[in-house]
């Protein structure tokens, strides 16, 4: 999945940064509200933010997306426990609320369970004729075979898992490429789903002409 | 409250003794004062009879008896008689007297004027005129003066006393109805929440009771001021302590996945050591955040416990699941439970919720335990709220967290481990439907 994580704290948001990294996603790590400008028009599945920021309140700022229409998810991580701040939080629009301090395993499960809302499949397990994928485990078995990938492999296949049944744009999965650190080439899509194609056969992704890929639910 | 003197009581006890001592002091003037009256006005009438008496003897005075015939008692119809006259000759002699007078003289002396016999009588002395050195005496009975000044004082004793009672059913009627708005200002402290805006305490009706209003009014705005410098304090602290700890877990659970084999078990023991502080960090938060009030909800004790997680400690949860109290509180409590629980070499731990006036939370754990003497020396400690170094961090947080309930934490004495009960006397809730 691709994450927006905004936080201001630097051990907190590098730990948490390369920890979800760790996890198979694309994390886009800012500091303030400032850096998300231009920003909010990308195809994240999801935003990780933190109430207090330098220059304003996370919670404005969800609102401020709800208002101009973008539902993507929100995650609220901060350090308020009160009820009050709990209700307020997700009144403002996002979908889920972490009090600091909590384990990055936790936060990497409500990523999950918010992936597997967003795909409106409650389960963690999913098949594709003889392709079963475990998005808890990060496993993919084809005929019952467990196949090893790539994180960027695996970024890809749950980005199209999540979406099954619609087209996920050629824009949106090359900005999940081109997330991890490193990638610069302009036909690295074509070549991970050519490598995907590869070891789980070559009809799970079918490519719609133009405007994406996608993967028949 | 039991043992607090009465304003009324005390009123009514000195207003007792003021009445005593009035009717005392009132008897007592007006005893002096009848009685001089009395006094002066049988004197009077005693003198006016010994007039009559006089004038009548001196005018028949040559027919008396000669000198040594003996006294001669004068006839008179059988009645009392109050009044009775003696006729003495120069040697004190009696030689003439009224029937009930005595045959020896009243008073030996032959000077004019009024004096006493004893307690008897009041007598007047007068000497006759012609030369033969006669006295009259004339005497009335003491008798009829003290009955007349003892009931002048005991009917004025009598009705002082009932104006002094009837003084002190009417103060005790009035001063309850004049502290009845002392009463009422303290129902009204009683309701009256300081942090609650809409919360005001009602103007006094009497001006005693204006300091009092004002110094309510003046420990409410200092207590307003100190909780809003606490949860200012308290808000900037949870996010000055929180934040890091999150992000040492988050690095530490990085460089758990990163590591090399031969650091993971000293990367495991920093990040259990990191998680412990944040338990702590957490209870303590909370019980700060909480300061008097805890925010009570119904919360679920099974999902309470599922956050709840200790690595190496299996816990189990039994007994009634809803229960009405603070989450964050009753979490930091059980967390700091299980933490002595893990620290005293436990690796089971039951947690049974059951009703007995209010709920009950049974810790339970299959640990070391505590010595019978050293848990005697915990509980008196938990009793008196003496902490200092007797009791630990955790079970000092999980009794705070029982009062900022208004219950209680008590060791049990069940053996092998530790039992820890934590009493809530208003966690129940309300029956659910389905």
């Amino acid at each position: 999945m691709r994450l927006l994580l905004l936080e201001d704290d630097a051990t907190l948001g590098e730990g948490l940064s390369d920890f979800l990294r760790s996890e198979g996603h694309v994390v886009d790590w800012l500091t303030s509200l400032a850096e998300t400008r231009g920003l909010s028009q990308e195809a994240f599945d999801l935003l990780l933010v933190d109430w207090n920021l330098p220059d304003g309140a996370g919670t404005d700022w969800i609102s401020m997306l709800r208002r101009q229409g973008n539902a993507t998810p929100a995650l609220i991580l901060t350090a308020r426990d009160r009820l009050g701040d709990r209700i307020r939080g997700l009144d403002c629009g996002a979908d889920d609320y972490l009090v600091k301090p909590f384990a990055p395993e936790e936060l990497a499960a409500r990523v999950r369970a918010m992936g597997r809302r967003l795909s409106g499949v409650s389960s963690h397990l999913r098949s594709f004729g003889n392709v079963d994928v475990d998005l808890t485990a990060r496993s993919v078995r084809v005929d019952s075979t467990p196949v090893v990938m790539t994180a960027r492999e695996w970024a890809l296949l749950e980005a199209l898992v999540l979406r099954a049944g619609r087209i996920v744009s050629r824009t949106d999965l090359e900005t999940l490429v081109s997330g991890f650190d490193g990638e610069a080439m302009s036909n690295a899509l074509e070549v991970h789903i050519s490598h995907l194609r590869r070891k789980l056969g070559k009809d799970l992704i079918e490519t719609v002409r133009g405007m994406g890929y996608r993967i028949q639910a | 409250m039991k043992g607090t003197a009465s304003i009324r009581s005390r009123l009514s006890r000195s207003v007792i003794v003021i009445a005593l001592i009035w009717s005392i002091a009132v008897t007592a003037a007006v005893w002096t004062v009848i009685r001089h009256e009395i006094d002066e006005l049988l004197d009077n009438t005693l003198q006016e009879s010994a007039q009559i008496i006089f004038a009548l003897i001196s005018y028949r005075l040559e027919h008396w008896p000669a000198e040594g015939s003996g006294p001669v008692s004068m006839p008179a119809p059988k009645h009392v008689e109050r009044l009775i006259w003696q006729l003495a000759d120069a040697d004190n002699r009696v030689v003439l007297r009224s029937h009930n007078a005595p045959e020896t003289v009243l008073l030996k002396t032959r000077n004019a004027g009024f004096g006493d016999v004893g307690d008897d009588w009041r007598v007047i002395t007068m000497p006759l005129p012609g030369g033969h050195g006669w006295i009259l005496h004339v005497a009335q009975d003491a008798d009829e003066r003290r009955e007349a000044s003892i009931e002048a004082a005991q009917y004025t004793a009598e009705v002082a006393l009932v104006i002094g009672l009837v003084c002190v059913f009417w103060l005790r009627r009035q001063l309850k109805h004049e502290l009845r708005p002392v009463a009422q200002l303290s129902d009204a402290v009683r309701n009256f929440d300081p942090l609650d805006t809409r919360s005001q305490l009602p103007p006094v009706t009497r001006a005693e009771l204006e300091p009092m209003h004002h110094a309510i009014s003046a420990l409410s705005a200092r207590l307003i001021q100190r909780i809003s410098n606490e949860r200012a304090f308290s808000a900037h602290a949870a996010h000055a302590l929180r934040t890091p700890l999150a992000g040492l877990d988050a690095q530490l659970a990085v460089a758990l996945r990163e590591s090399p084999p031969e650091l993971r078990t000293r990367l495991l023991r920093a990040r259990s050591a990191a998680n412990r502080l944040q338990r702590v960090v957490t209870a303590l938060l909370a019980l700060f955040r909480s300061g008097a009030e805890p925010e009570l909800q119904d919360l679920s004790t099974k999902d309470l416990v599922a956050h709840l997680t200790f690595e190496g400690l299996s816990i189990s949860v039994e007994g009634i699941e809803w229960i009405h109290a603070d989450a964050d509180l009753i979490a930091a409590a059980l967390m700091n439970l299980l933490d002595n629980a893990a620290r005293h070499h436990a690796s089971h731990v039951d947690i049974t919720v059951r009703e007995e006036d209010g709920i009950v939370l049974r810790v339970s754990d299959n640990g070391s335990g505590i010595p019978e003497e050293k848990r005697r020396g915990l509980q008196a400690a938990l009793s008196t709220q003496t902490y200092a170094g007797q009791t630990g961090l955790g079970l000092m947080l999980a009794d705070m967290v029982a009062r900022a309930h208004g219950g209680t934490l008590k060791l049990g004495d069940a053996v092998p481990g530790c039992t820890v009960e934590l009493h809530l006397p208003h966690g129940t809730t309300p029956p659910r439907t389905a």
